[in-house]
């Protein structure tokens, strides 16, 4: 366990690697007529390529927030993002989206497959948004369902599957176009255990297999211990890391 | 991705709406919306179908009412005269047409074999195959085709009763005896209204020539009829006339000038197609931006996937502008299709009965463009939801909630080319920009009225409802406030919709109650002129004795004009030269009558003093032809008795009603000396009553002439009987161009309302408290939408009834609460409906499927 100071949580400067992934000073402030609510204070952290970093803590630390901040979602009140060296607060809307396109997977808790393509279709997505099409992007597709084990359910609607096939899809999605980094949200927070354990494995699995740095937000510890680094969060503040020098990434 | 095509997607919306991936998303994203598509079509289907249809039908009146002018006129030009044509000019004309006809017309004392009872008479002699449109209708049908070959004589119904006289019976007319070969029920078209001051007598030109009958007679007149076949229009036909024989004094008609003699009903008629075209569109408008933005809430999700997995604003935004523009397409198609059929339907149904002769066929041109116009406007109005796709962000992945959202500032690029749109649309049906103008002026004013209202009730619903409140009330009005309410867009729809409906419907009312009222029976058809000043009271009893009424009763004067402003008329410039030929027939009386008003002035009552000059009123065409105005004074002749008059008032006189009507009107007190007769006006309801009236008359004041018009106001009557029923068949459909707005409302109520109704329902909520909730939202809704709708066509109605069709700016009660008992009835039907979907279905299937 190090100490949970806000600098030491950097992790050390790499003269050969550039961070994935480096979040300084960033503060979320929401506004209303009444009144502010700060929920993002002064966070700073970073994550090389192809490692895993879990965020936990209670609900409303702030862990989904910054989730949404890293990956461009939304706008920082202060602070910088950046993204494989690029500073996304300086982007617009379109070009953020370009950048996730190129390097950025994403989880979530409920999936978000759009329901009206096929789960094929919906794996494609992040290819076809980069302008390809043809038989190879579409065998590749077919391929990735296969392994989280939905080759025969390729033409599927998102209603017509599970809650667990439905996070399936979202992986083999997540992975179609290579990303640097993928972003999870509570990826098993709608599902059992029994259904999760499937997900989380292959999750890991993939995500060591196409050498992706993982940030996974999560309530539950076992998941998070999978992780290399923990950092936990609490009332909008990294409260504390951990490096599980025991965590091997496979899920 | 190795081996695969990498085309990279395009940088612009403009490029993305020819790239196959866009068209590819836009066709999968409509799975499981198609049944909502098409609602949004049929905004499109019905908003264009009536912009069509409506066109057409304006073009086809057009045509139609260009074509019964000439019915009314039987030629393309007539050229008259008080001198003969002589033989030279006319075979001139002759030259320059197709077909030429000649009639000469005259007084004439007729005698009724053989007992011998006389008529002074109107002889008409006609040669040719005039009327070259338009049909003399005769009874015997074949009797005008005799007339041509062997002779005879047709007279009006009435002179059989009158006499006692039947079809076979002699006349003697001149030194010739004729027999009667009909009866003329649909006659020619005379050279103008009163042409003559007796019954008419049809004969055979050639039979005129034979008697000699005409070298006696000066009162004759010299009519040479022209058709032009393909050749030029009758204006140029006119003008080369004009041109070509200037020192003749003839007088040129051209089926144009004939147009008049419908009055102001035609121009009523347009404006109000007019009318209803641009609020049909309007209502096809709202009801797409209504649609759209029912459809791109519910994709708010769907978009917010996309952003996050990289899809670049324009794309999302071109996905769904490439469902409306294809939806929008085929609906346009079809909407065409339904216009041009409706318009044929229209014709076809109506033909039989009516006078214009309108072909039912397809204006291709119109059609083109009304249905370009219409796809344009509405395509632009579902811009406005559209624009907001580019404010949904790729967080509503993390969180959901939350409805579109977007700033009026950035949409008003779009609201200015939306109402540019409309005005141009406005101007093509009305070329007078101020009308235009105001037309789209008040869609705007009423479109911010609701908007504040909306606002207003949000705000005030917000402060007023306390926590003490029953449970059921305050949920119920809550929800017109509170984060994604549908108060705007409800009260925007269905406000605006009841708004344009119950203005199309009252203005239809306006203009039908106006074609009623040229129809009434406060029109006479028959005129008793020659009344001399101490006959007035017998003739009264006379009609009295016969059950008619007496509609006018006037003393007239005729006079000429010798001098205006101090010079002589001859020599008055720009006064043009009949103006001092003209015999003016004149009155005096204190007060304006039905059909007039006044535009300027002041009109004299009395002539206050009998040194000063006596004050005039004039007819405001006329006061132009004379180049007068308020203040001007003129010299005037009553048969040889010189009076100094100044034009202290204008009139506006509305000639279609075929009341008495006079161009000059002076004050009691100064013409009462001068010789005159009365005129009389009644209205008989058949002939055989004119008939009766005549012969009681004839008996008693021999020296009276009876004026009959029925035959003319008949053929005239019909076409407004026609318009009448038109308006009021179109003013029905555009409460069908009305129904898509009152379904994709319903609908986005639906999305709004549904799981949060289902909750309620979780939680142990019965489904009469969940009813209750959603009744007082949607009645409060549909009481304030209805409200102000109809209060703004009030306004509107009071606005095109003064300005516009000139009526009383009154609207109809009943309409007013009927309009507002039905969209309120609807609005909480629909709160009904949606708690019947909310009950009938398990709240897992909702929760689940996301409604």
């Amino acid at each position: 366990m190090t100490s949970p100071s806000t600098a030491s949580l950097e992790s050390a400067p790499s003269a050969v690697k550039q961070p994935i992934l480096k979040v300084s000073g960033l503060r979320k402030v929401h506004r209303t007529a009444s009144h502010e609510l700060t929920v993002l204070k002064d966070v700073s952290l970073s994550l090389d390529a192809g490692d895993t970093l879990a965020i936990v803590g209670p609900s409303g630390s702030g862990k989904t927030t910054l989730l949404g901040l890293c990956a461009g979602l939304d706008d920082a009140s202060a602070g910088s993002v950046e993204l494989d060296g690029e500073a996304i607060e300086a982007m617009d809307q379109d070009a953020r989206a370009a950048l996730r396109n190129r390097l950025v997977g994403f989880v979530f808790q409920s999936f978000q497959l759009i329901p009206t393509l096929t789960a094929i279709e919906n794996v494609l997505v992040p290819l076809e948004l980069r302008g390809e099409s043809g038989r190879e992007i579409e065998k590749e597709a077919e391929r990735l369902l296969t392994e989280v084990g939905l080759g025969d359910r390729l033409d599927h609607y998102p209603l017509q599957l599970s809650g667990g096939e439905q996070q399936r899809v979202a992986l083999a999605r997540a992975f179609i176009h290579r990303p640097k980094i993928l972003f999870a949200d509570e990826p098993t927070g709608n599902l059992d255990a029994e259904t999760s354990a499937p997900i989380v494995e292959m999750l890991f699995r993939l995500n060591r297999e196409a050498g992706t740095a993982l940030v996974l937000v999560t309530h539950d510890p076992a998941l998070a211990a999978k992780a290399r680094r923990v950092v936990t969060m609490s009332g909008g503040k990294i409260v504390s890391e951990e490096e599980n020098s025991t965590a091997d990434g496979r899920g | 991705m190795m081996g695969s095509n990498k085309s990279g997607l395009p940088g612009s919306l403009w490029t993305a709406l020819f790239h196959p991936w866009v068209w590819r998303m836009a066709w999968r994203d409509s799975r499981s919306q198609r049944v909502r598509l098409v609602i949004f079509s049929l905004a499109i289907v019905s908003g264009i179908a009536a912009l069509t249809a409506i066109h057409s039908l304006k073009a086809s009146v057009e045509r139609g009412i260009a074509s019964e002018a000439k019915s009314l006129l039987g030629s393309d030009l007539r050229v008259s005269s008080r001198r003969e044509i002589v033989a030279d000019d006319v075979s001139r004309l002759a030259g320059m047409a197709s077909r030429m006809s000649r009639e000469t017309s005259f007084p004439s004392m007729m005698r009724f074999l053989p007992d011998g009872g006389a008529r002074l008479m109107q002889v008409r002699g006609i040669e040719g195959g005039y009327p070259f449109y338009g049909k003399v209708e005769t009874r015997p049908a074949d009797a005008w085709e005799k007339l041509k070959g062997e002779g005879g004589v047709l007279l009006e119904p009435a002179m059989l009763d009158q006499f006692g006289a039947k079809i076979g019976d002699e006349v003697e007319l001149g030194g010739m005896r004729l027999r009667i070969l009909g009866v003329v029920d649909k006659p020619a078209p005379r050279g103008s209204r009163f042409s003559g001051f007796a019954p008419e007598v049809y004969v055979n030109l050639a039979d005129i020539e034979r008697t000699g009958l005409l070298t006696t007679n000066s009162m004759a007149s010299y009519q040479v009829y022209l058709e032009i076949d393909g050749g030029p229009s009758s204006k140029a036909l006119k003008d080369k006339v004009r041109k070509d024989f200037p020192d003749n004094p003839w007088q040129l008609e051209t089926p144009e000038d004939r147009r008049e003699n419908l009055g102001d009903a035609l121009d009523n008629f347009q404006q109000f197609l007019g009318l209803i075209a641009l609020a049909s569109l309007a209502l096809g408008a709202i009801g797409v931006a209504g649609a759209v933005h029912a459809h791109v809430t519910r994709r708010i999700a769907t978009i917010g996937i996309l952003r996050c997995l990289g899809c670049p604003g324009h794309l999302a935004f071109g996905i769904y502008f490439a469902q409306v523009l294809a939806l929008g397409f085929f609906g346009a198609l079809l909407g065409a299709g339904l216009g041009v059929g409706l318009q044929m339907g229209l014709l076809g149904a109506f033909r039989d009965e009516l006078p214009i002769s309108v072909s039912p066929s397809p204006e291709w041109k119109i059609v083109a463009q009304t249905t370009a116009t219409g796809f344009a406007v509405c395509c632009g109005f579902a811009l406005l939801p559209l624009m907001k796709i580019r404010e949904i962000s790729p967080a509503v992945t993390l969180r959901s909630g939350g409805g579109l959202k977007g700033g009026v500032l950035r949409s008003l690029p779009i609201y200015a080319l939306l109402v540019g749109l409309l005005v141009m649309v406005a101007h093509a049906n009305d070329p007078r920009w101020a009308r235009s103008l105001a037309m789209v002026g008040g869609m705007v004013v009423a479109f911010l009225a609701l908007v504040g209202v909306a606002r207003g009730l949000m705000a005030v619903t917000r402060r007023v409802v306390g926590m003490r409140w029953p449970y059921l009330l305050r949920q119920g009005v809550s929800n017109l406030h509170r984060p994604g309410n549908q108060t705007l867009l409800f009260l925007l729809s269905l406000g605006l919709g009841t708004f344009l409906l119950v203005t199309i419907l009252s203005a239809g009312r306006l203009l039908n109650k106006r074609l009623d009222l040229q129809q009434s029976g406060k029109s006479p058809n028959l005129y008793l002129i020659d009344v001399q000043p101490d006959q007035v009271a017998g003739v009264r009893e006379v009609l009295d004795q016969t059950g008619l009424p007496v509609l006018e009763s006037e003393p007239m004067v005729t006079m000429r004009v010798s001098s205006i402003r101090g010079v002589a008329v001859g020599k008055a410039k720009g006064v043009p030269r009949w103006v001092a030929r003209r015999e003016f027939r004149s009155t005096y009386r204190d007060k304006l009558n039905f059909t007039e008003t006044l535009v300027a002035g002041e009109f004299a009552t009395e002539r206050a003093d009998p040194t000063e000059v006596v004050p005039l009123s004039l007819e405001e065409e006329i006061a132009k032809d004379m180049m007068v105005g308020i203040g001007d004074e003129l010299t005037l002749d009553v048969q040889g008795v010189p009076i100094r008059a100044r034009v202290t008032s204008l009139r506006r006189v509305d000639w279609s009603r075929f009341n008495l009507n006079f161009f000059m009107v002076f004050p009691p007190g100064v013409l009462e000396d001068a010789p005159g007769f009365h005129v009389v006006t009644t209205r008989t309801p058949t002939p055989a009553a004119s008939g009766e009236l005549q012969r009681a008359l004839a008996a008693k004041f021999a020296n009276v002439t009876a004026i009959d018009l029925t035959l003319i106001l008949e053929t005239v009557r019909d076409i407004l009987g026609k318009i009448s029923t038109v308006v009021t068949v179109l003013g029905g459909f555009t409460v069908l161009a009305g129904l898509p707005i009152l379904i994709g409302t319903l609908l986005n109520g639906r999305d709004v309302r549904l799981k949060e109704s289902v909750l309620l329902r979780t939680l142990g909520a019965s489904a009469k408290q969940v009813r209750t909730i959603l009744v007082i939202e949607y009645a409060t809704l549909g009481i304030l939408s209805a409200l102000t709708g109809v209060l703004l066509a009030v306004a509107a109605n009071a606005a095109l009834a003064v300005f516009v069709f000139k009526a009383s700016p009154w609207p109809d009660p009943i309409l007013l609460v009927g309009a507002f008992g039905a969209v309120t009835g609807i609005a909480v039907l629909g709160g009904l409906a949606l708690s019947r979907g909310v009950c009938s279905h398990p709240p897992l299937e909702i929760l689940r499927g996301g409604g």
